[in-house]
């Protein structure tokens, strides 16, 4: 893999810029604390943090899901749920990122058999499925959501740095995956699945483990977005905006690398902020033909473009 | 040690395998010839787990394998190389043979000691020098050895070689049959061999079965299929029609 | 509403079949059609089903325009990136279909609309009817098309083995482009059919894509006899349901069959599709 082994030989020059960017996001706080800024920021973050659980699974082991927002709103309900029940908090991230966790395995052993474009339109299945469930399910609020009185009173700054340690935490297993042995099996079913079959590697085992993985970073995003926004309702917690967007993240920072999702978050978030779209109509416009654009001229996204000029 | 019973694999209409039967013992260095399309890569596909027969039994040391994938097929032993080569290109030499040493049957060493291993396969094929081109920049016949090395580094006890020898120049193909041969008498690896290139594959093999439409029509010693008027007629007739 | 679904599926299967791209979008034709239709009526007093007689050439070229700019490319190169354009070529239709004619429920008008005949014990409204006929005639003209004609054996001759087509001579390039053209066409059949009897809305279009998705898989993949079956199987069903339980869990009721078809036979219900 030429990206593994130029890290290896370049090792020094990445290694100053992810420490340079540790630094930076973990002292901005102090340097500027203003809220707008935290808060688009965390944003950003958790954007980061959600397309890197569906990057993986597309660009390490190739199944790509239309389904991934399904842990996201599994995550942001069961925070709701817990906050309303329990006042859990912060503390409540952890547990939806399980939930999601149980929820992908559940899917997972369902889908064991299933890959390709089955496989996506399945996930595609699933995530309309359980919205439609949560629409009409009274106890959690069907059509109107729940609201999460009284309000959690978390300060911006735990909110950052929840996000933030949730980003950095995720994006690191990653990488340590992709650094161990699982990372040359990955590689190799990349690269011919039946020949790594052939070899004793069982594909599907990694199938679901990044399926789970993510599953719990959604989660763990999903529940965040709950304690930020402190209402969530099937429409949102499961829109089809938030896969969308995951998915063009995904594609602009190039699904098999680490770095792109997170790069491609500051850059498409931050172009949105100063792009404001008025009318939801054309937002949907747009989004399609940059998601064509990609396709046909950077399908290997920002890594792709960056790895033509190396 | 395996046992192929009737097994009959048909795609549509077309019957690829029709209830063939035979048999490998240990440690032989068993042959499979017949013209092309007689159904001699479907059986290795059937064996290794990659398709699934239609009716029949596969049975590898008292184990069915019939109907297992291949994960499983190779833990219990069977590996393979392939036709149509596949290495994994965009990975280096090393690392194609790394896999075979940490996914194969030695599956609790680390990577470190993968690494000694695959430097050791690579050392028995001759590649070692290039360990760490990127397996898509190597001819023809060092890709097929590279796939040579990463089946041996994974540690089967029988392996099934697929035209093997499919366009290499003399020089590489002594290399290849002596390679080969050296796996059965330096490994005691079980091997059965695919080849089209009868004069190479008649002098290194113990015994050799001919396929024809999916049928074994005949089994024999080297020397005995040669001379076989069916056998003859078989690829002949062919080239007649 | 069968017969609709079977029409959509079956462009769908063909597109499939031809590129072997799931064809995302096909839904968003179908109600950009119905919105075109709509159009038709309103602005020019056409009749809705002689519209039919427009929309379908319309889309047919449509189709043919589209394959090569949009799609071949990134169909030959194959993997998973033709998802995701036709994917975003679905948004970008829904969304131009949402901004033009904004998003409330719309019809397509007829002026006979109100009137029912009788068949026998059934009070068929006439539009069901008209496009139940219509619905089966274009069926068997497919099938007939595709069995009895030399450019429908080479389109099945394309799905089945490309190599081998193209050896034999068959103009890979053109019949694919044709197929594309065709699958969009009846998409856009499916889609007026159903804007007349049923209304829409651009989400239609997502519901459309569900409920078909569901089908051609179930029917197996690249086998439209197969997805047709399913699409009635699942219209039936759906039918079924909704006189028992609340219309919003119907998705449900597709996903289990689904589910359940892809549990027991992964290569879908006649057991002849890719899987």
């Amino acid at each position: 893999m030429p990206g593994w082994r130029r890290l290896s030989s370049f090792f020094s020059l990445n290694f100053i810029i992810i420490l340079a960017f540790l630094i930076i996001t973990a002292l901005l706080p102090l340097i500027w604390s203003s809220h707008g800024v935290l808060h688009i920021l965390s944003i950003i973050y958790m954007y980061a943090t959600m397309t890197l659980g569906w990057s993986t699974l597309a660009g390490f082991v190739g199944e790509v899901s239309f389904g991934h927002h399904v842990f996201f709103g599994l995550g942001a309900y069961t925070t709701a749920l817990l906050w309303l029940n329990f006042r859990l908090g912060i503390p409540a991230l952890p547990i939806s990122g399980v939930v999601s966790l149980a929820f992908a395995v559940v899917v997972g052993l369902l889908f064991k058999r299933i890959s390709g474009v089955v496989f996506t339109i399945a996930t595609l299945c699933i995530s309309e499925v359980i919205k439609s469930l949560f629409l009409n399910w009274e106890a959690v609020g069907a059509g109107i959501g729940l609201q999460l009185n009284p309000l959690p009173r978390i300060p911006m700054i735990t909110y950052y740095y929840t996000i933030l340690a949730a980003m950095v935490i995720e994006a690191f297993l990653a990488y340590l995956i992709r650094k161990s042995r699982y990372g040359l099996a990955l590689f190799a079913i990349k690269n011919d699945p039946t020949a790594a079959q052939c070899l004793g590697i069982r594909v599907i085992k990694y199938k679901i483990l990044f399926l789970l993985f993510g599953a719990f970073f959604e989660g763990v995003a999903g529940g965040f977005y709950a304690l930020l926004v402190c209402h969530i309702e099937p429409l949102t917690a499961f829109d089809v905006m938030l896969m969308l967007n995951m998915q063009l993240i995904g594609l602009l920072g190039g699904i098999a690398t680490i770095w792109g999702p997170i790069v491609a978050s500051f850059l498409f978030l931050l172009a949105a902020q100063y792009v404001i779209i008025q009318f939801k109509e054309i937002q949907i416009i747009i989004w399609g033909v940059i998601m064509i654009s990609l396709i046909k001229f950077m399908p290997n996204g920002l890594a792709g473009v960056l790895r033509r000029r190396i | 040690m395996l046992i192929v019973e009737n097994v009959t694999m048909r795609f549509g209409g077309l019957v690829a395998l029709n209830k063939i039967s035979l048999q490998i013992k240990e440690k032989e260095i068993v042959g499979i010839i017949g013209p092309n399309g007689s159904g001699k890569t479907t059986l290795f596909n059937c064996v290794s787990g990659v398709y699934s027969p239609g009716s029949g039994r596969i049975i590898y040391r008292d184990h069915d394998i019939t109907r297992l994938g291949p994960e499983k097929i190779f833990r219990l032993g069977i590996g393979r190389t392939f036709q149509n080569i596949r290495i994994f290109q965009d990975m280096t030499v090393l690392e194609n043979v790394m896999v075979g040493a940490l996914f194969g049957r030695n599956r609790n060493i680390t990577m470190n000691e993968a690494r000694e291993k695959a430097l050791y396969w690579l050392e028995f094929v001759g590649l070692k020098n290039k360990k760490d081109m990127l397996a898509k920049d190597l001819p023809l016949a060092q890709k097929k050895l590279i796939e040579i090395a990463r089946v041996l580094a994974a540690n089967p006890e029988l392996v099934l070689f697929d035209e093997p020898l499919a366009g290499l120049n003399p020089e590489e193909l002594s290399f290849a049959v002596k390679t080969i041969k050296r796996v059965r008498d330096e490994l005691g690896i079980t091997v059965v061999w695919v080849e089209h290139i009868l004069r190479a594959l008649m002098k290194a093999v113990d015994r050799v079965i001919v396929l024809h439409h999916g049928e074994k029509i005949a089994e024999g010693s080297p020397q005995e299929i040669v001379n076989s008027p069916r056998v003859i007629e078989v690829y002949l007739g062919k080239k007649r029609a | 509403m069968g017969g609709i679904y079977s029409l959509f599926a079956m462009g769908l299967s063909l597109i499939f079949g031809v590129i072997r791209v799931v064809n995302f979008a096909h839904g968003s034709f179908a109600i950009l059609a119905a919105y075109i239709a709509r159009e038709l009526a309103i602005a020019y007093n056409v009749d809705p089903f002689i519209s039919l007689a427009i929309v379908f050439p319309l889309f047919f070229l449509l189709g043919l325009i589209i394959y090569p700019t949009l799609v071949r490319d990134v169909a030959l190169r194959g993997g998973r990136a033709s998802l995701f354009l036709t994917f975003g070529l679905a948004q970008l239709i829904d969304g131009l279909c949402l901004y033009f004619w904004r998003g409330d429920p719309r019809t397509i008008p007829a002026s006979y609309a109100i009137y029912i005949i009788e068949l026998g014990p059934l009070m068929l409204p006439v539009v069901r009817f008209v496009s139940l006929i219509v619905a089966i005639a274009v069926t068997f003209l497919v099938y007939f098309f595709i069995s009895k004609t030399f450019f429908g054996k080479a389109i099945r001759a394309t799905i089945l083995d490309r190599e081998a087509a193209q050896l034999m001579g068959i103009n890979i390039n053109y019949t694919v482009t044709m197929g594309f053209g065709i699958g969009i066409a009846l998409a856009s059949l499916a889609g007026v059919l159903s804007g007349i009897i049923y209304g829409f809305n651009p989400g239609s279009a997502g519901i459309f894509v569900f409920r078909s998705l569901v089908c051609v898989v179930m029917g197996g993949l690249g086998d439209p006899f197969g997805t047709t079956i399913a699409a009635f199987i699942l219209g039936y069903s759906e039918a079924i349901f909704m006189s028992i339980a609340p219309a919003a869990l119907t998705p449900i009721l597709a996903f289990l069959l689904l589910l359940i078809v892809l549990i027991i036979r992964p290569r879908g219900i006649r057991g002849a599709g890719l899987a």
